[in-house]
């Protein structure tokens, strides 16, 4: 699914029709669930699901038909990763010492002044890279997690398709904010120059490398099989509720 | 690369759970969906073709490139890797007082700042994940195209690549480089080292090697 197919279904989501028709299309797909079978998440073969632990016959990892406690851990991880987005964009990512004296910066500071020395490009990759991106999978990652709890009791209008489109965004965007990361170890080995001017690293560095893996970790533990389920289980429970009232 | 829809499993939904055990026979011809879990039928593909799901469009087997051409980009990115750690990857002048780092050199500047956890996220996304990763490929390639037998912990090995990858950042740290000297050019003079290119042929390398993944060698070392 691309972007675009991604907006158009946006702007056709109140036609009901067309959402029943899409269900119906994808009935006749059978999960692995449905057929008591098991994906390998490594090797990706399948086995027959049992009830012990069990794991799988030709890479030996262990086997689980959904992440183990998914949506609790990817909540955890989430939280952990928000609390602390707050220091990395608050404390200083380099202190720069020259012969001007000190001068502390944090991520924002760095995207306005190259935004005020119209370095425009620089500003944005720095500005997406450092602080949409980690802000967009933090967002992402709650509205599925409240998605997916909404719809296992009851069905929304939120395809799945598109939930997964969002998913895999989270998936793709992950490791780019690594960048500042770098950029900081690379500015702090180079401008070492005695009296002129030396760079070194801020506490805030610290708390940004934390947001990048515990957001990573976090989509790493969400599973997007879970939407599919939910979606479903849902359609089942007010198929039968309708059918229930006439 | 042509999208090709895969073909149902043709089980009516009656018969589902029993199944399973006559399904599972033939296990190697289904191929399941890892993101939504729908199970297909797996059909021949055509060279450079590509399976997608129909209900989410994840991508799900392949038939791109063969482990006899995957070794060559492995050993390739082998030496290069070696090249881009060896070199200095940048040098700047200010005022005649020069500087210059190597991607070790930068890990250690952050281990001498005191900045140790993110010294080791350095290390570990720069260095040990891809390092490690491309020399297991190589301990599962080697003997496989050339012996044709499977080595000692295959299993293993693959598992290892699978979860590193995740976690190597090569092409992102290219993107760093580039942003630090962007920041870097108006006030100091730049000298390019020798790793700068070679980090841009080892990320194009490395997404080469990559494009083919861990469930794709499982599927041909199977062959053997």
């Amino acid at each position: 699914m691309n972007i675009l197919e991604f907006f158009k279904s946006l702007l056709n989501k109140s036609n009901q029709t067309k959402i029943d028709q899409m269900d119906d299309a994808y009935s006749h797909l059978l999960t692995a669930k449905d057929l008591s079978l098991v994906v390998c998440h490594s090797c990706g073969l399948l086995s027959a699901l049992s009830v012990q632990p069990q794991s799988c016959s030709r890479c030996n990892s262990v086997l689980h038909a959904r992440k183990p406690s998914s949506l609790e851990r990817t909540w955890a991880l989430m939280l952990a990763a928000a609390i602390m987005y707050i220091p990395a964009n608050l404390l200083p990512m380099t202190t720069t010492s020259s012969l001007m004296g000190e001068q502390q910066d944090t991520i924002m500071s760095g995207v306005i002044y190259f935004w005020q020395h119209h370095d425009y490009l620089v500003a944005f990759v720095i500005f997406t890279a450092s602080i949409f991106i980690p802000m967009l999978k933090l967002i992402i990652l709650t509205f599925l997690l409240l998605v997916v709890r909404k719809q296992a009791t009851d069905k929304q209008r939120w395809r799945p398709e598109q939930c997964a489109f969002l998913y895999r965004v989270v998936e793709f965007v992950g490791r780019w904010s690594m960048i500042d990361v770098f950029v900081v170890s690379l500015l702090t080995a180079l401008i070492q120059m005695q009296a002129l001017a030396s760079i070194s690293a801020g506490p805030g560095a610290v708390a940004f490398g934390a947001v990048v893996v515990l957001t990573m970790l976090a989509s790493l533990s969400f599973d997007p099989r879970i939407i599919w389920d939910n979606y479903y289980k849902a359609s089942v429970i007010q198929d039968n509720t309708t059918s229930n009232d006439r | 690369m042509h999208p090709i829809d895969s073909e149902i499993l043709d089980l009516p939904k009656e018969q589902q759970p029993a199944a399973s055990e006559k399904t599972l026979q033939n296990a190697e011809n289904l191929v399941c969906c890892q993101e939504c879990d729908v199970v297909y039928k797996r059909i021949e593909l055509k060279k450079g073709e590509k399976a997608y799901c129909l209900r989410c469009g994840a991508a799900l087997y392949k038939n791109g490139r063969t482990l006899e051409q995957l070794l060559p980009l492995v050993i390739a990115s082998l030496i290069i890797f070696a090249i881009s750690n060896a070199y200095p990857i940048v040098q700047i002048e200010l005022q005649g007082i020069r500087s210059e780092t190597t991607l070790f050199g930068a890990v250690l500047a952050m281990f001498n700042e005191g900045r140790s956890l993110v010294a080791i996220l350095v290390l570990m996304t720069t260095i040990i994940f891809p390092l490690c990763e491309l020399l297991l490929l190589l301990y599962v390639l080697l003997p496989v195209t050339l012996l044709h037998t499977k080595p000692v912990g295959m299993a293993i090995a693959l598992r290892i690549i699978k979860v590193f990858r995740i976690w190597g950042m090569i092409e992102v740290f290219l993107i760093g480089v580039l942003v630090t000297l962007v920041k870097l050019v108006v006030i100091v003079m730049i000298i390019p080292g020798v790793a700068l290119w070679s980090f841009g042929a080892l990320t194009v390398l490395m997404v080469l090697v990559m494009s083919v993944k861990v469930s794709d060698i499982w599927d041909q070392v199977e062959e053997l």
